[in-house]
């Protein structure tokens, strides 16, 4: 923050713009004309050139060097064009002043503040933590985004509703999911002349059944995943001297326990093992291991009692605890071992003591010590603890940078990745110290893990902005094909492409351009495609491995020549930049703009209608004709220019994102002009032109990232950890998860600071 | 065992008449409203409408007493003798004021509070404490609720709303303090239960004890987090005091309170399909909260500001914000004008509903000061000044109606909060950017 003062100081010394330096001669050759005194274009005053005020300015700069890169500065109207070499040299001498001001500035990882959990994390972590699914943050008020994000530390607040919703909702999931004593079992006795091998006349016995070889058995279904135990009710028939002896058996292999089985008629005997069960078909027997000489086993029932416990497995080890306790020391030992679960770091005594006491209270009270335990509970996750990401400090008022805790690390991990606390496999790691060293593992284990789904429905949906698919109502009387198995149709395709960079770690490059998409019934004939090699409807096919596209299943479709592939072509986004009635050029251009290209065009200026408020525009017959009468004002012609090129590429496709010819009766023109005199005729130059700039969509999607793992808006100060992560992922072959390790490994990511700094201006 | 506690405190001092951080709160933000016998408390409440309207017809002919009512007008025919026009109204820190674009999330978000949002994307949210919320403030602890916030469209979206505003702004009209704004509910089956839940549980009391019990601890705990997160990180840990504070507090009121009302209706089992039917069943549940004296303070958010809706079933499948960009374009303001004559027919059944319920002297809507509105006054010119105002009842508060009242240009409405804040006892210098009391 020195350099800052230092800046300030210097800036009173500031001499007027000097032609001598090279970024002087740049700007007073090509900017100065229009960027200077109160009346500067675009309120951009660019004649203070010495290095202080241009750090001051960094936005301004940067954004100059942007335009001027873009080709859209200077205007196209001024004649004195720049040439490459100039404009390199121009981008270097801002860059080189930035960066080297970056250089010298401290490292900071930012300040970010408690996350108070958003809906999808608070039930995801609920529903982890007490391994009971249900939906307790369906009836919360909805998150506000906040950088593009309903993650943000800043903007989620917690206002009394929704304090009070926690309250309400933390009651019923512990109504719903405690019982500390395991339900009775369920039990099913069968009779031993119901066993297998089938009676003819099952009548025939009595009481107990002969087993004279091999064994008797029965088939049974477990459909809970637990403990079993199997019973027989038996006594033995001895011979040569000899008792028999039994197996009971799992299947017709395993034996669970063999014994030695004596009494008589009067004095059966009930023998049992146990066993743990996976849900599917299984078969329980009870062998005799000696046959010969007149020995037997008669067999009066079998018994199947099970799962022991039917709670989840994670509420059973939560709850356990040592019967010869006190109440009040079974009330600590739980309350301590959920807390430490609930809150994702170390507990110390304190912060537990109003539970603790609270629990010990209500539990005397109560005569019952497990409503105590249950009530103990509802404070540990009413806490701030709980409904927050907390990152606690020993010494909050530092400002140095510090490394995370490897638990802090672990909860920010897996809120990043799982948008769920940490699994048992991160604590114990964490605890151990051994999270760090294994960090790459960890990620790529999370990555393949159903629970980085959270990934694929949170971050790229809300980054693509394909959630205002959920919203869009487009006009049916123009199309009337929209229904809502086209709406989920859209959503999934999208869904599917995210799901494969996830799981599958493809190429983030995919996103902007891809040789394959998933497509249902519904959607291949909104899109025209007749099978899994992407013929055309009606055309023939070039290659007979396609195959029809049936029913609502997705199924991999190559999509050769058709115009699609990468998320431009998908439906979803189509419809997401398109008014109800009709498609926006300046939507989709703009959404290329700021979503992949990471270069948004500035808002138009106030008071500025946006399009079709001119009179003649009414005269205007397409709607480009009408567009580019819009553009020949000059307060809008310089942004419009490049988002209307871009956004006349899609024209080719319909607000719905099917393909069409015509448009109200007018052909289709899907040309453009990007700055620079680059022509581009249809999505597939547009596709070619963001592949060629590979580079910015790769920052911008790391810068996206990077915004969704912090929960803060990005810093000049994080250009640096942005750099490192594309240079990675460059480095990873734009593999996603490089990309991911990259984020987890930045400065921002790994390390916090505590107390604000000092105002610097 | 007589520990005495902070919740001892709080009932204690609760059950005297005035609660010590409302007491200070009316300090900071008006003055109390003491409970009055036999007189029918003061209700106020706002509607918002966004993107302007078409203000040709909006606007009365003429000034002083209504002859005919406009075309918007018009559904409000049944209670036209206690609707006031005004005219003249501005909202000045809607306007840019040198933060460029984003005059939507501005007119929103300056409606009720008369302050200069600050333009960010999330970090440091600001506006400004809105109207109501100092109306809560002042008579909030005589009911069961302080205010209702409701709304039909739901806060989030993805990205920026509105050229670098956060959606927080574009769709939200409460603000609680200028960092905190208000959710508005929006699922009519949760107003329901905002309103009438503690009357379905029998165990209420028994689960407000524990819950006070609970929020008890849970403060001790907060508390010793204090010392151990840094200075910055302490503003959302008071968030969540206050919260907290808050739900004490309104308990502890409750039980001082007599039982809650049963509510003449069943709960709604969720958000209709239907866009009017869900207005519909928002505006009949404000009826009820009014009726049974369950808040007497409320907002009421149609759509959220640069809605881009169509309503097809008006013959308007046209997006409502592209609509507003009408260019002069004439069937395009038709539309907008059929989407404003949707959105009075609400402010018109909540007027008749109001006016059918019998109280004291007169009916409910002789006691409730409703204010409908747009921070937008054409959505084309996106102009804040000249805004479409309406003041809806106060019949026994002194409001004439049946009038069309014309004030100088730039007068700020936030002059007419004051005046509503004024008629419900609760006297405040000033709001946002306020000048005065504007006469009602």
């Amino acid at each position: 923050m020195i350099l800052f003062i230092l800046l300030l100081e210097t800036c009173h010394q500031t001499p007027a713009a000097s032609a001598k330096s090279p970024l002087g001669d740049f700007v007073h050759k090509h900017c100065i004309q229009c960027h200077q005194g109160k009346k500067a274009k675009g309120s951009l005053s660019l004649e203070k050139l010495d290095p202080a005020s241009v750090v001051k300015n960094r936005a301004a700069w940067e954004h100059s060097v942007e335009r001027t890169q873009g080709g859209d500065m200077p205007p196209a109207s001024r004649k004195v064009r720049p040439t490459p070499a100039e404009i390199e040299n121009f981008t270097n001498q801002v860059n080189g002043i930035l960066e080297a001001a970056d250089r010298l500035a401290k490292p900071d990882p930012g300040l970010v503040p408690p996350r108070r959990l958003n809906r999808v994390e608070y039930a995801n972590t609920l529903k982890d933590l007490l391994g009971v699914d249900f939906n307790p943050a369906g009836d919360f008020p909805s998150d506000d985004i906040g950088h593009g994000f309903d993650n943000n530390a800043e903007t989620l607040s917690l206002p009394p509703v929704l304090m009070e919703r926690y309250i309400a909702a933390a009651e019923s999931a512990l109504d719903k999911s405690i019982q500390l004593k395991a339900p009775k079992p369920a039990l099913r006795n069968l009779s031993s002349r119901y066993l297998e091998p089938a009676l003819k006349t099952p009548g025939e016995v009595k009481r107990f059944r002969e087993l004279k070889e091999d064994r008797l058995f029965q088939n049974y279904k477990v459909t809970e995943q637990g403990e079993y135990i199997l019973r027989y009710k038996a006594y033995g028939k001895p011979g040569g001297g000899k008792a028999p002896e039994v197996a009971i058996m799992v299947g017709d292999k395993r034996v669970l326990s063999k014994l030695t089985l004596e009494g008589d008629e009067k004095n059966p005997r009930v023998i049992e093992a146990k066993t743990t069960l996976r849900p599917r078909q299984h078969q329980f027997g009870l062998r005799l291991e000696n046959p010969g000489d007149g020995r037997s086993v008669m067999v009066e029932w079998a018994e199947i009692e099970g799962p022991t416990d039917s709670r989840p497995q994670e509420l059973r080890e939560l709850l356990s605890v040592d019967d010869k306790l006190t109440d009040g020391e079974k009330i600590r030992q739980i309350l301590t071992r959920f807390a430490q679960r609930a809150w994702r770091s170390q507990v110390d005594g304190k912060a537990l003591d109003g539970a603790i006491e609270l629990a010990t209270q209500e539990g005397a009270k109560r005569k019952d010590w497990v409503a105590g335990v249950k009530t103990g509970m509802l404070v540990v996750l009413c806490s701030p603890r709980f409904l927050f990401r907390v990152e606690t400090d020993d010494r909050p008022a530092r400002d140095e940078p510090y490394d995370l805790s490897e638990l802090q690390l672990a909860s920010r991990l897996s809120y990043f990745l799982w948008s769920t606390m940490p699994d048992r496999e991160l604590m114990g790691l964490s605890e151990d110290g051994r999270l760090i060293v294994n960090l790459d593992n960890q990620i790529d284990r999370m990555l393949k893990s159903e629970k980085s789904k959270a990934l694929v429905d949170n971050f790229f949906p809300q980054w693509l902005q394909i959630q205002r698919l959920d919203t869009f109502q487009p006009d049916r009387g123009k199309f009337p094909t929209f229904n809502e198995q086209l709406r989920r149709a859209m959503k999934t395709e999208a869904q599917k492409l995210f799901e494969e960079l996830v799981q599958k770690d493809g190429s983030v490059l995919d996103i902007i351009s891809s040789d394959h998409t998933w497509l249902n019934q519904r959607l291949a004939e909104h899109y025209g495609i007749a099978d899994t090699q992407g013929t055309k409807v009606g055309a023939k096919p070039k290659t007979d491995n396609g195959k029809r596209i049936v029913g609502e299943e997705f199924v991999r479709v190559e999509l050769g020549d058709q115009p699609r592939g990468g998320v431009l072509g998908m439906a979803a986004v189509l419809s997401v930049t398109s008014n109800p009635t009709r498609t926006s050029p300046v939507k989709r251009g703009k959404w290329v703009l700021e979503q992949l290209m990471g270069t948004p065009p500035p808002p138009p200026p106030p008071n500025v209608p946006e399009l079709e408020a001119t009179a003649k525009s009414a005269k205007a017959e397409t709607l480009k004709q009408r567009m580019e009468l819009h553009r020949s004002n000059p307060a809008c012609s310089t942004c419009h220019q490049k988002m209307d090129a871009l956004g006349f590429a899609f024209e080719a496709f319909n607000a719905l994102g099917a393909l069409r010819d015509k448009d109200d009766g007018q052909p289709i023109d899907a040309t453009g002009e990007l700055p620079g005199n680059r022509k581009v005729t249809g999505m597939k130059d547009v596709r070619a032109y963001l592949v060629e700039n590979k580079d910015k969509f790769v920052k911008t999607m790391a810068e996206r990232l990077l915004v969704y793992a912090l929960g803060r808006g990005l810093t000049p100060a994080d250009r640096k950890a942005i750099e490192k992560i594309v240079e990675a992922t460059k480095k990873g072959d734009y593999k996603f998860s490089a990309m991911v390790k990259a984020v987890v490994n930045s400065q921002p990511f790994r390390q916090k600071r505590g107390r604000e700094a000092e105002p610097t201006e | 065992m007589a520990k005495f506690n902070r919740r001892m405190a709080l009932q204690g001092l609760g059950a005297s008449i005035g609660l010590p951080w409302l007491e200070s709160l009316a300090k900071a933000t008006g003055t109390m409203v003491p409970a009055q016998a036999g007189q029918p408390p003061v209700r106020l409440a706002w509607l918002y409408v966004p993107n302007g309207v078409h203000l040709p017809n909006w606007r009365p002919n003429s000034e002083g007493k209504l002859t005919e009512l406009p075309a918007t007008l018009k559904p409000l025919e049944a209670v036209r003798n206690q609707l006031t026009v005004l005219t003249g109204l501005t909202a000045d820190k809607a306007r840019p004021n040198g933060d460029g674009p984003g005059d939507h999330a501005r007119a929103l978000s300056a409606f009720l509070t008369g302050c200069q949002a600050r333009k960010t994307d999330g970090t440091n949210i600001s506006s400004g404490i809105s109207v109501d919320q100092v109306a809560a403030g002042g008579m909030g602890h005589l009911t069961r609720l302080p205010s209702l916030e409701i709304g039909a469209e739901a806060g989030a979206m993805a990205g920026n709303c509105d050229s670098g505003y956060s959606c927080v702004y574009s769709s939200t009209m409460a603000w609680r303090s200028s960092s905190q704004p208000l959710p508005k509910e929006v699922n009519p089956a949760q107003v329901f239960d905002r309103l009438f839940g503690a009357t379905a549980d029998e165990n209420r009391k028994d689960k407000d004890r524990l819950r006070r019990s609970v929020l008890d601890a849970v403060t001790k705990d907060a508390s010793s987090l204090r010392g151990k997160i840094s200075a910055g990180d302490k503003r959302k840990l008071d968030e969540y005091l206050d919260s907290v504070r808050d739900i004490e507090l309104r308990m502890a009121r409750a039980e001082k309170l007599p039982p809650p009302a049963k509510p003449p209706i069943d709960r709604p089992k969720g958000v209709p399909a239907s866009y009017g039917e869900h207005l519909e069943l928002l505006t009949d549940l404000l009826v009820l909260a009014f009726q049974t004296d369950t808040t007497r303070v409320a907002t009421f958010v149609l759509a959220n500001e640069g809605s881009n809706r169509p309503y097809p079933w008006l013959q308007v499948p046209d997006g409502h914000h592209d609509l507003s960009h009408h260019g002069k374009n004439g069937p395009k303001q038709e539309k907008i004008a059929k989407i404003n004559l949707f959105h009075a027919g609400m402010l018109a059944r909540l007027g008749t509903k109001l006016a059918a319920v019998r109280e004291g002297e007169g009916s409910l809507l002789d006691h409730c000061l409703i204010a409908y509105g747009s921070g937008n006054s054409d959505g084309d010119r996106h102009n804040h000044d000249d805004l479409p105002v309406a003041l809806l009842g106060g019949a026994k508060l002194g409001v004439e109606g049946n009038r069309h009242v014309i004030h100088p240009k730039e007068t700020p409405i936030t002059n007419l909060w004051l005046a509503m804040l004024a008629k419900a006892g609760i006297q405040r210098e000033n709001l946002g950017d306020s000048t005065g009391l504007l006469k009602i």
